[in-house]
């Protein structure tokens, strides 16, 4: 599997601080939520058996190592106020704006009655032309062939997608 | 032995026709441009690849998963060589040396060092993978509830200590996994868990869609943030192998075939493990240390080989055990559930045909990357200078649109939507992935194993440490883990200095 891991961009104490109180938490909850479980005693099962052990398990594991991750973090300076980069903030908008468009498609288009076609053709247009921008742009091309290339792009990728997933692959589109 | 070889011709033979052909030649094709686009990885490729193969028969569409994968960790080489980017993690170890020949005008003659490294990186793996299958396969007749805990809690342990970065992390991410496999209908009493009354939750999340969601849309947010650089080619001569290079370096091909193949079994660990040991393995060995990160034959050839050796090597313990060795395999296996096929213990003993189809499979593959890293040059390029913000939109409707047709539901598509968001949230926290696919995995394998374990022992949990297996298993888990606690490492760290 990968490592995944960039070990030039170091994470401040601070959001390990987070991350392990926020995984503290949870861990309290799937213990608490796997507690409260039926123990099927009206089945007559093996105590063993009860639904909630594994669950219960994992979350008191969960719990315990979330508390290690934020004391370490605290040890290791996590209560000082962490510095923010200007690289995290500029790409912040971007980011946002790739998973507005991308959640956007996949909830707000597909399967909301909306022809799969047309919902696709829509969103590799619109992906193109707002993140493909600066790339044009610096290649000197004008708005209007910036447009062009987007829907020619949106129009290929939509009719090949819908093409080869109804009549190949022989799936009833959303 | 000869039993082997009879039945893996009669394998081969099966695969010979023109629509399996086609097939080799299509997959490996898409594998080898999956894996040389940065950004995509070879678990992207087969997730995607699985959604695509739902409805042809187990053979064929096995045959297109496997050819993705050999092409894909075979094509990461492209661009770690010509661009000095690793095409997937995999290929992060060849950028050293293989950008570096890159630079000095021998482009060409590294590309072919990397197809020679990886062809016969994947026929040793590949010679292993029908040795060790049916050995393994006896051994995995002896594994009881016991030992088959241990060894989802090896998984998870392993995988997240060796995927490097911050192993209590890995862990959090592993045993994260391991609930969320819990989410559901339990496998015992069909008890409903953590689904709040949703009808879609209660069968659980499906391990496809989260793997496409985990590894690929998660990596399309990556990629959307990362600048790439405009492509700039260095001259390349000619991508022909030299003889020479394989006879100079056959203890290297050697070597990294065997380590990356044993790295490749160790459940949940994967590729660029076995790509970066086998080069500090080489590195050791060799006679010309110095030339290592400069432009080094042997390095190359060690990186190359050792990460597809890897590859046949992920799948014994598919086979065998039914716990993957990579995150690829991970989505072999759960493509080979879906398409009926049982890995396992039995698997032996109920269709030891199957295991040499395997082999057949990954031969095929091993022609099909040799094809193409003989010829496709020039087509590579071309794609490589594909933008990013193009690929990435495609990408994103194939994440879509493959999961739906899985089952022609929506639920699915939300899911991966969900282990997207997830996926990339963990990572921008440095949380390694890798584990909690695993997890999601092996979750079910580990809660009825603890289950019934417990219920034969009445709740005495020796039966846990004491069997042979069993102990061995907690030994290594238990050291892992002790050798990660910071006072252990400081008191070794200190005795040694």
């Amino acid at each position: 599997m990968s490592i995944e891991i960039d070990p030039d961009e170091p994470l401040p104490p601070r959001l390990d601080l987070y991350s392990g109180l926020a995984w503290t938490v949870f861990g309290a909850a799937v213990l608490a939520g796997a507690w409260r479980m039926d123990r099927l005693e009206h089945l007559q099962i093996n105590k063993y058996e009860i639904p909630g052990l594994v669950p219960g398990l994992l979350g008191a594991a969960i719990l315990v190592l979330g508390l290690v991750l934020a004391l370490r973090a605290v040890a290791r300076g996590g209560l000082a106020s962490p510095q923010r980069s200007a690289r995290d903030a500029s790409q912040f908008g971007a980011r946002a704006q790739v998973f507005g468009l991308t959640l956007f498609y996949a909830l707000g288009m597909v399967g909301t009655g909306l022809p799969f076609w047309l919902a696709t053709f829509a969103f590799v247009s619109v992906f193109i032309l707002v993140f493909d921008r600066e790339r044009q742009a610096s290649l000197g091309r004008d708005a209007a062939r910036r447009l062009l290339l987007a829907l020619t792009y949106g129009a290929a990728t939509s009719a090949v997608v819908c093409l080869s997933f109804e009549y190949i692959f022989l799936v009833r589109l959303p | 032995m000869f039993q082997g070889l009879i039945a893996f011709w009669h394998s081969l033979g099966s695969f010979l026709t023109l629509e399996s052909i086609f097939y080799v030649l299509a997959s490996s094709l898409v594998g080898v441009v999956i894996g040389a686009l940065p950004g995509l990885t070879a678990t992207m490729g087969v997730a995607l690849m699985t959604t695509l193969t739902i409805k042809l028969p187990s053979s064929q569409a096995l045959l297109i998963l496997i050819c993705t994968y050999v092409g894909a960790i075979y094509g990461g080489s492209r661009s770690a060589i010509l661009l000095n980017i690793p095409g997937t993690p995999a290929s992060a170890a060849s950028c050293l040396d293989g950008y570096a020949l890159a630079r000095q005008g021998h482009a060409g003659r590294a590309m072919g060092i990397a197809t020679t490294g990886s062809v016969m990186g994947t026929l040793i793996g590949m010679f292993f993978l029908a040795l060790f299958t049916p050995l393994l396969g006896d051994l995995a007749l002896k594994f009881g509830a016991y030992e088959f805990f241990w060894l989802a809690v090896f998984g998870v342990i392993v995988s997240a200590t060796l995927t490097g970065g911050d192993p209590l992390k890995g862990w959090i991410a592993g045993f994260a996994g391991l609930f969320i496999a819990t989410i559901g209908q339990d496998g015992i009493h069909a008890y409903e868990r953590f689904s709040f009354g949703t009808r879609d939750l209660a069968g659980g999340f499906s391990l496809v869609p989260a793997l496409v969601g985990a590894f690929g849309f998660a990596e399309i947010l990556v990629a959307m943030q990362e600048k790439r650089p405009p492509v700039k080619i260095n001259p390349f001569d000619t991508v022909i192998p030299k003889i020479r290079d394989v006879l100079q370096y056959w203890r290297t091909i050697l070597r990294s075939g065997v380590i990356g193949t044993f790295i490749g079994i160790v459940p949940g660990v994967g590729e660029d493990v076995a790509a970066w040991s086998s080069y500090a393995a080489a590195k050791r060995a060799s006679k010309e240390k110095a030339k290592f990160g400069k432009g080094s034959i042997e390095g190359l050839m060690a990186a190359e080989t050792g990460d597809n050796a890897c590859v046949p090597g992920a799948i014994i313990p598919v086979l065998t055990l039914q716990v993957p060795g990579s995150a690829p395999a991970a989505v072999l296996m759960a493509a080979m559930l879906i398409h009926g096929v049982k890995p396992g213990p039995m698997i032996m003993v109920e269709s030891p045909q199957f295991v040499y189809d395997v082999v057949a499979m990954m031969l095929l593959a091993t022609i099909g990357i040799l094809i193409y890293g003989l010829t496709l040059t020039k087509f590579l390029i071309m794609v490589l200078r594909v933008p990013t913000t193009v690929i990435v939109p495609i990408i994103f409707v194939l994440c879509v649109i493959g999961t739906y047709a899985l089952a022609g539901r929506l639920f699915d598509v939300w899911t991966m939507l969900l282990f997207g968001v997830l996926g990339f949230v963990l990572r921008r926290f440095h949380f390694p992935v890798a584990p909690l696919v695993l997890g999601i995995v092996l979750g079910d394998l580990l809660e009825k194993s603890l289950r019934r374990g417990l219920v034969l022992s009445d709740g005495d949990l020796t039966p846990f440490f004491t069997r042979p297996i069993s102990a061995v298993l907690f030994g290594i888990i238990a050291l892992v883990v002790l050798l990660r606690l910071p006072a252990i490492s400081r008191l070794i760290t200190g005795r040694r200095a």
